[in-house]
């Protein structure tokens, strides 16, 4: 077992710089996934620690050694690919026991080990089928498999969720979790998908153009992000801009067009004046139906199960409100059309630069 | 990475040892050849108008057996396109035996179709050319018809062109870089052309620069004129290609290379 | 009107295109002496007489020798080849293509004429050993253009996989590549050993007085005695060729994946 230290970690093709990484440490059996749109340098960073690209300068160590100009094969290794990277011409058990034959264990011991691994993935009457044979979860375990039994330092995942069809993708992502949390190994994973990222991760790393934009728990991404971009990026968000009226202690006051002035926490330094950016979570926005300040129109009202979706345009901008019980006015539910008064919530609203 | 480049070497030594010894080489020492005796092999070729009126019937032969094979092959690849599946893999299998069947086969078997009076002569290779270039031609339209978009043809015919004028104002222009191909490749195949000539040329055969250059070598012992014989003959199936390839740039349509020079 | 039009002219090109072959398997079976159509009666004498003719059987003879070595030679060359051209970047990679693909290009009567002047210029007088390498150099590129074709077709990722766990790139190649490159391999063997078989404007060049190829067998027979004896050996050249055709085609897929 080990951690992951990167410093100073840049890579370009060609011209463009697809990786540029300060600092980033990830811990000892930690669950670490590199969350952010594609072309972001997610993969590429994967990639970098696997050894499959060269660094162009930087370094990465892995359980302190350092492993910059370590070949792949020597850095011990696990890597899940995304469409699995199964060897067509072996049998389950023969794919399994491919890093195990190339570590030079005893074939008794291969046997034990390839029995042991796919059990722990729930494959045990696999072992004799070639992979064309199965369907896409169970190639997903047999790869899973094959990466973890030579207990390798570290587990890389890059999208290997993204193949099966979403009924199965969620309840892999249970499996996964249970999975390194057997084995207590660290993992990096790279993912686009911000629900996987929330749901499995110790820490995520949000990246943007080659670089970290921020990095945290899942809560600090979700409900502190450090950026507009990392506000949109994990979605849920409603950004809007407003203009600095006052800054008092720990506190500024905000006004966004066509709604009541708000007071809300921060981190930077803002002078009066300023155009700023208001995150905002849409289950934290109250709509009042009556009573004065009614400067928004729904525009559109959606069901979301769970509850109900209120877009609202409030002077050029547009807001989400979740709200779980239907707003009513005049004894009827809300609806398109119907003027409202938008209220946010100062305690949760995070003030970001624009 | 010093894997990798150590193991790039080893990968290409062998190859390459081979294709310069067995194959630049011996060009490199056919265009030397050639200048043997300086420019006197190019001086009696360009200065003889026997030669000359050779190059120019070697010439005009691969552009008629050009034009023709693009005209009567474009309507095979349009059926071709325009099939389904199944009708599909008959056609590839009638297109492909011809395709693969050795040429003195092919040459045999037009011996024994032909009247005694067209057996030898030009017609005969015009005809045995334009017979041996179509499958090419009908696979090269083909792929380049293959990539012209259902959709682009559903919509001309959704401004209301009538099947006739959609052919004419959409697929005919968008299978240009098929015709421009396909066209290379059968000019370059046919100028090389030489096992034809020889068995059914007739007087007229002895005057394709091919045979030509056989003759000067085989039978004449000229080595010096033989070889300046054919640089000649590369250095025009070279600019045909080359010229070729300018013109499918020019036009973007992507990148044609000359293949199959079966003899 | 003109859906009929264009139907009749395929038929009748068809027709054209086939003819030729039809002819000679049709005369291949006959029993006569002449080409009289229609043939006079169904018999497979011709192919008896082949069967007694010394020259056509050692010329097939040689022609399979010739093919068998020029294509192991290919073969081996190219998997390394292909494995460099279609796996790596490097500096040069245009010239190196150029050299190892340009006998695919280049008019094979130039190339056949070359390697001639150049046996004879450094003394390598066995028309056997001087087909064999005038053959594999012309096959060279036909496995090149196979193995490549089977290499992109193998998900790259297999490779890095298994350098992740924990295998060498030699190591990758023999237990990863190699096995998974098989029909690759197997259509590269055939189309070279058609290209070989096949072959007629380079051997020409490079036979000798007792080491003739069948094609060449064939195109001096022609223009000496013109009876069905040549279209029995005829119809055995075009069943090795359709039937080695076939299997490639079976093993790849190559020709329907670039046309259909």
């Amino acid at each position: 077992m080990a951690g992951i230290h990167i410093e100073r970690l840049r890579k370009s093709f060609g011209r463009e710089t697809v990786v540029d990484i300060d600092a980033l440490e990830i811990r000892d059996g930690e669950f670490f996934s590199l969350l952010g749109p594609s072309g972001c340098g997610k993969t590429t960073t994967l990639r970098l620690v696997a050894g499959l690209v060269g660094a162009d300068a930087g370094r990465i160590l892995i359980g302190g050694r350092d492993a910059t100009s370590v070949p792949t094969a020597k850095r011990n290794l696990g890597m899940v690919f995304q469409k699995y990277a199964l060897f067509s011409h072996l049998t389950v058990a023969e794919n399994v026991a491919y890093g195990l034959r190339e570590r030079r264990v005893a074939d008794s011991e291969i046997a034990k080990k390839v029995t042991g691994a796919l059990a722990l993935v729930a494959l045990p009457d696999c072992a004799d089928r070639y992979p064309h044979q199965l369907s896409g979860g169970q190639q997903q375990r047999v790869a899973m498999a094959r990466a973890v039994v030579y207990q390798p330092d570290v587990l890389l995942l890059d999208e290997p969720l993204s193949n099966l069809d979403v009924k199965l993708r969620v309840a892999m992502r249970a499996e996964l979790k249970r999975l390194q949390q057997t084995l207590g190994i660290t993992t990096l994973f790279v993912t686009h998908d911000q629900q996987e990222a929330l749901a499995l991760s110790d820490r995520i790393g949000v990246m943007r153009n080659g670089r970290m934009e921020q990095v945290g728990t899942p809560q600090e991404i979700y409900d502190a992000p450090a950026s507009v971009f990392v506000a949109d990026f994990v979605g849920g968000t409603n950004v809007l801009g407003g203009v600095v009226r006052g800054v008092a202690g720990a506190s500024v006051e905000v006004e966004i067009d066509g709604c009541a002035p708000l007071s809300a926490g921060h981190a930077g330094s803002f002078a009066a004046g300023a155009a700023v950016n208001v995150a905002m979570k849409p289950e934290r926005v109250r709509l009042a139906a009556s009573g004065p300040g009614r400067t928004g129109e729904v525009e559109s009202v959606a069901y979301l199960g769970s509850g109900f979706s209120y877009l609202v345009r409030v002077g050029s901008q547009r807001v989400e409100a979740r709200i779980p019980d239907a707003v009513m006015v005049d004894g009827r539910p809300l609806k398109a059309g119907d003027r409202v008064a938008v209220v946010f919530d100062g305690a949760t609203a995070r003030i970001l630069d624009p | 990475m010093t894997t990798r480049r150590r193991a790039l070497a080893a990968y290409l030594f062998p190859p390459l040892a081979v294709a310069a010894a067995f194959f630049v080489i011996p060009l490199a020492e056919l265009a030397r050849q050639s200048f043997s005796g300086g420019l006197a092999s190019y001086a009696r070729f360009f200065g003889d108008s026997y030669y000359l009126s050779a190059l120019v019937i070697t010439l005009g032969n691969a552009v008629l057996v050009t034009m023709v094979t693009i005209v009567v092959s474009y309507p095979l690849a349009f059926t071709y396109w325009q099939a389904g599946p199944r009708r599909r893999s008959l056609l590839v299998i009638l297109l492909l035996s011809p395709f693969y069947a050795n040429v003195v086969v092919k040459v045999f078997g037009w011996m024994v179709l032909l009247p005694a009076g067209l057996r030898e002569g030009y017609w005969a290779i015009l005809l045995i050319d334009v017979h041996r270039a179509m499958p090419f031609m009908v696979l090269m339209l083909a792929a380049a018809l293959a990539r012209i978009e259902p959709e682009v043809m559903e919509s001309a015919r959704m401004c209301g062109a009538s099947p006739s004028r959609v052919i004419r104002t959409v697929v005919l222009p968008l299978s240009m870089p098929g015709v421009v191909g396909g066209g290379i490749l059968v000019f370059s195949l046919t100028l090389a052309s030489f096992i034809v000539p020889l068995l059914v040329g007739g007087a007229v055969g002895g005057r394709f620069l091919a045979v030509l250059m056989y003759h000067q070598i085989t039978i004449a012992q000229d080595w010096g004129f033989g070889a300046a014989i054919g640089v000649v003959l590369l250095a025009t199936a070279s600019l045909a290609i080359a010229v070729g390839n300018r013109v499918v740039r020019g036009a973007r349509l992507g990148r044609v290379m000359g293949d199959g020079f079966g003899g | 009107m003109g859906k009929a039009l264009l139907t009749g002219y395929n038929a009748l090109a068809y027709i054209f295109l086939l003819a030729p072959i039809a002819i000679v398997l049709v005369f291949s079976f006959s029993d006569g002496a002449g080409f009289a159509f229609p043939p006079s009666g169904f018999s497979l004498r011709w192919f008896r007489y082949l069967a007694g003719r010394d020259e056509f059987i050692t010329a097939a003879v040689v022609s399979l020798q010739v093919a068998a070595l020029a294509s192991i030679g290919a073969v081996a060359l190219g998997t390394p080849a292909s494995l460099a051209l279609a796996r790596e970047r490097f500096r040069g990679k245009g010239v190196v293509e150029a050299v190892l693909m340009g006998p695919l290009v280049l008019p094979g009567i130039i190339l056949g004429i070359a390697l001639l002047q150049y046996f004879t210029a450094i003394g390598l007088t066995r028309s056997f050993e001087r087909l064999v390498l005038g053959h594999l150099v012309v096959c060279m590129p036909y496995a090149i253009r196979s193995i490549s074709a089977g290499l992109y077709g193998i998900d790259p990722s297999l490779e890095e996989a298994s350098r992740t766990l924990g295998a060498s790139h030699w190591r990758t190649l023999r237990r990863v590549v190699l096995p998974q490159l098989r029909p690759g391999i197997a259509a590269a063997f055939l189309f070279s050993f058609i290209t070989s078989f096949d072959n007629v404007v380079i051997s020409i060049y490079l036979i000798g007085a007792d080491t003739v190829t069948l094609p060449i067998r064939i195109l001096n027979y022609i223009e000496w005695q013109f009876d069905p004896s040549i279209a029995a050996i005829s119809t055995i050249v075009l069943v090795v060729t359709i039937g080695l055709v076939s299997a490639a085609e079976a093993l790849t897929g190559v020709i329907r994946k670039t046309t259909m």
